[in-house]
């Protein structure tokens, strides 16, 4: 019976499934509706659930691999806590490596070692369960520590605090990442049933689903239409195809942080925002403030500064001084520093070859290019035609790496950038043409919803938001503002087995 | 009461109103209503008839028609889809049943035979075709199967065959009647945004104030498919149309979407072989003729075949010759369409035989 149990993997549930929104609504009754002293144990059973219908594994692997991170996060930063001078810093550093290993190992070793060697079987050991959105709350827990071990707040004594933080289940699967000092208070906080966490939540979450749903699955078709055939398609093709992934990737990373922020506020909680209008940047170093914000945030203050900081860089840093002049060097040791970065951004994305270079090193070439550029040929920022092509250059760039992630392995990437180069207004020569995947309605649609989410996306830039914009309406327009949306879901949303693409780091 | 900031929810009331009667009331699927029941009553009082959405779960079908027809059936023919269009007059039978379905494999046919075991409904029985398809000896064709719910839920009958042919003791069993599920309380569905958009276009091409879910053909005028009281299937207009351009179309379409070159690359299994013969086996014992009916493919999917990488059907019919010359079976037609001089006009798509056509190439009637 025990063994019946832990060997248990109950169906799989996603953010799009009925049995999400049934599980939103049971965990939320008993959330509110239980003694106040049970409300975060409620959230953490509730997340536990969550984690093993969404992760699809088995119980006793589960149990394993949370009480493993959860242990270690609560035990090593009681420890580091009490301890001072160069214990503090060895427990730090085998605390931060023993997590970092554990993630390398489960995640990407075995990905690398069949890039590199063709006899797979031999480490088909190494072929962890693949344990989705364990890259996240890892992170989570190694700011954790290095929070702790650099005194920004004391370690906190309560296990079920720390276990929430780290699984707690909106930001499970694919975050954000988030800081303990973000989310200290409101775990441990009692969160009263308000209207306007829940008004506000579901109104969040059918934005991600209006985005999710009705936009990208659309612009998905033509990706994969082009790129699973790219043989026989032009470079001009390609090009709108690739133009299609960023619109379809925007739209479904930011539609699932929607979902999640939005079934964070129905229990009361508010995460961090992950995306600030990033298409409306004006250089790719603007880009990469406003995509994926705490990813790169966090990468920012737990790696780039402690290694810019570090002794290696400064020794580093004097020698270039000395042999290239202070701005030279100052820059290379900066460069450095970056590379580090981007090696490891792109190691967390998975470790396979094409996604290390479109997630890693394209973006490090792309903004180390741009750094260097003499400062004559920048545009003018001020003029508005400037700043349309500037964004659009962002985009262009961005799509640089995005070919790479589309074509799914480094040689097709090649291959594809061929096509665009040599053959880009050659013949098509599809079996069927690309306008057979998409109706006149899917068109209308994906035209429609990319000027809504423009728009959308216009209004934050200007620090306000659609939600602001809807709300000084007369109810009337408001109530048919909301409905439009969910009808158009009802109608059009395509609804199918396909999961959310940063589900898979 | 009506000042609380809660109530501003109830205008959305009505969508959730609206997902779920268009759910319940179109219910393309039959999930909520079926029609299994009245379909099988009307083909047992000798009427062909239809079910509105083309959704039926045929093994249902089969299976509720068992437990309604009288005991005195004589002939059966058995097998996947590739058998459904065979007819009494193919067989020259009066009292003849075709108990083929979609995706058929060994499993249905236990489940039909155990049925009629169970409810001793098979002591007139003297003939038996069986059409063995690649789901009868091929594991890998099984993850193209939608209706594994149903075979669970005829699963017992299966397994009480499958020990009745392995001579195990099943004197004890008792016939239970099978639960299909279905109704109201089915919550995936009830729910569904994806069965809300299947059901709002199935709507859309029906009368929908007087939504039939299933019915009798009177006359010619009916255009889609449809069952005759015999058991065999009439195909709708669409597909009665399809000419050898589509044929041609479909075979190279069908093997590009479906990958089922790969599937032919692989040989016969051992389990579903050993199966397959204690079947036959026990049938013979039981004094039943055993006939095996092999369903050419059509001549546009056969040119696709090499044979060296894609053994499956060669070796599957030189395994059915062995098993027909060692229990001296009569075995009629073969999957090599060239050797039964079938063209692609004869077909509907790249496995079918078109109704009508079947006589022309394969002598069904018994030989005494």
């Amino acid at each position: 019976m025990i063994q019946d149990i832990l060997y248990w993997s109950p169906c799989f549930m996603t953010l799009t499934d009925q049995l999400f929104f049934f599980f939103l609504i049971v965990s939320g009754f008993l959330y509110y509706f239980a003694p106040k002293n049970f409300q975060k144990h409620i959230l953490l059973a509730a997340s536990f659930f969550f984690y093993l219908t969404a992760a699809g594994i088995k119980l006793y692997k589960l149990i394993f691999v949370l009480v493993f991170i959860t242990g270690i996060t609560y035990a090593g930063s009681i420890f580091i806590d009490k301890s001072r001078g160069k214990n503090r810093t060895v427990l730090t550093w085998v605390c931060v490596t023993v997590l970092v290993l554990a993630l390398f190992l489960m995640k990407s070793a075995y990905n690398i070692l069949a890039q590199i060697f063709e006899d797979t079987e031999k480490f088909g050991f190494m072929k962890f369960f693949p344990l989705i959105g364990l890259s996240y709350y890892t992170l989570s827990a190694i700011g954790y520590i290095l929070d702790v071990s650099w005194g920004i707040y004391p370690a906190d004594k309560n296990p079920v605090n720390i276990a929430l933080y780290v699984i707690f289940f909106p930001q499970l699967v694919s975050g954000p990442v988030t800081r303990y000092s973000q989310m200290r208070e409101q775990i441990s906080a009692y969160h009263p049933l308000e209207y306007e966490n829940i008004a506000y939540g579901l109104r969040r979450m059918l934005w991600g689903y209006f985005k999710k749903l009705v936009i990208s699955e659309r612009f998905a078709v033509i990706v994969s239409a082009v790129y699973s055939d790219y043989g026989n398609y032009n470079g001009a093709y390609i090009v709108f195809a690739t133009l299609c992934y960023a619109v379809q990737l925007y739209t479904d990373f930011s539609g699932c942080m929607d979902i999640i922020m939005g079934a964070a506020n129905l229990f009361g909680y508010s995460l961090p925002e992950n995306f600030d209008a990033p298409f409306f940047s004006l250089s790719l170093k603007e880009f990469w403030r406003r995509w994926h914000i705490t990813l790169g945030t966090w990468f920012k203050d737990y790696v780039m500064y402690p290694v810019q900081m570090s002794k290696i860089m400064n020794v580093l840093g004097k020698k270039c001084v000395k042999s290239f002049g202070k701005k030279r060097g100052k820059k290379i040791q900066f460069y450095v520093s970056m590379f580090v970065l981007w090696v490891l951004i792109g190691l967390w994305h998975g470790g396979t070859a094409h996604y290390f270079i479109a997630s890693g090193m394209i973006p490090f070439l792309l903004l180390t290019l741009s750094d260097i550029m003499p400062s004559w040929i920048s545009l003018n920022y001020d003029n508005i035609f400037c700043r349309v092509l500037c964004r659009f250059r962002t985009v262009l760039l961005m799509c640089v790496s995005f070919v790479f992630i589309c074509a799914e392995s480094v040689g097709n990437a090649l291959g594809v950038y061929g096509r665009i180069l040599m053959n880009f207004a050659a013949p098509v020569t599809a079996q069927l043409p690309l306008s057979s995947y998409v109706t006149s309605t899917d068109i209308a649609l994906m035209t429609s919803g990319l000027l809504i989410v423009l728009y959308a996306d216009y209004l934050k830039d200007r620090k306000t938001s659609v939600t602001a914009l809807i709300d000084r309406q007369r109810p009337f327009i408001q109530y048919c503002a909301i409905y439009a949306e969910v009808l158009a879901i009802m109608f059009f949303g395509m609804v199918g087995n396909s999961s959310f693409i940063y589900f898979q780091f | 009461m009506f000042k609380s900031k809660w109530i501003r929810f109830l205008p959305f009331l009505p969508l959730i109103v609206l997902l779920l009667a268009v759910n319940i009331y179109g219910d393309a699927g039959n999930i909520f209503h079926s029609p299994v029941d009245v379909t099988a009553e009307a083909l047992l009082a000798g009427y062909p008839a239809y079910v509105a959405s083309g959704n039926l779960s045929e093994r249902e079908l089969r299976y509720r028609y068992i437990c309604r027809m009288s005991g005195d059936v004589e002939c059966l023919i058995m097998g996947a889809s590739t058998v459904m269009c065979v007819t009494s007059e193919d067989v020259g039978e009066e009292k003849f049943v075709n108990l083929g379905n979609s995706n058929g494999r060994l499993e249905d046919i236990l489940a039909y035979l155990g049925t009629m075991k169970l409810l001793a409904k098979d002591k007139h029985i003297r003939r038996i075709i069986l059409g063995p398809s690649e789901y009868w000896f091929n594991k890998k064709m099984f993850d193209r199967d939608y209706d594994e719910k149903t075979r669970q839920v005829l699963k017992p009958y299966t397994d009480y065959m499958f020990d009745t042919i392995n001579g195990k003791d099943t004197a004890d069993r008792k016939f239970y009647p099978a639960d299909f599920g279905g109704g109201i309380y089915e919550f995936n569905p009830l729910f569904s945004i994806s069965y809300f958009q299947a059901n709002v276009n199935y709507l859309a091409d029906t009368d929908m104030l007087n939504l039939q879910r299933s019915g009798i053909v009177r006359d010619n005028k009916y255009e889609g498919y449809y069952y005759m009281p015999d058991g065999s299937w009439v195909y709708g207009k669409t597909v009665i149309l399809q000419n050898e351009n589509d044929v041609i179309l479909i075979a190279g379409k069908h093997v590009l979407d479906t990958n089922l070159l790969d599937r032919y690359t692989e040989h016969i299994d051992p389990d579903l072989r050993r199966n397959f013969e204690k079947l036959v086996q026990y049938l013979i014992a039981h004094e039943i003729t055993v006939e095996i009916y092999l369903i050419p493919l059509a001549p546009a999917l056969w040119d696709r075949l090499d044979t060296k990488k894609h053994p499956f059907f060669p070796e599957l019919e030189e395994y059915l010759i062995r098993i027909a010359e060692k229990y001296s079976l009569r075995i009629i037609g073969s999957y090599n369409p060239y050797k039964v001089g079938i063209t692609n006009a004869d077909f509907y798509d790249a496995r079918h035989v078109r109704r009508g056509h079947i006589s022309r190439y394969f002598d069904l009637k018994a030989k005494n």
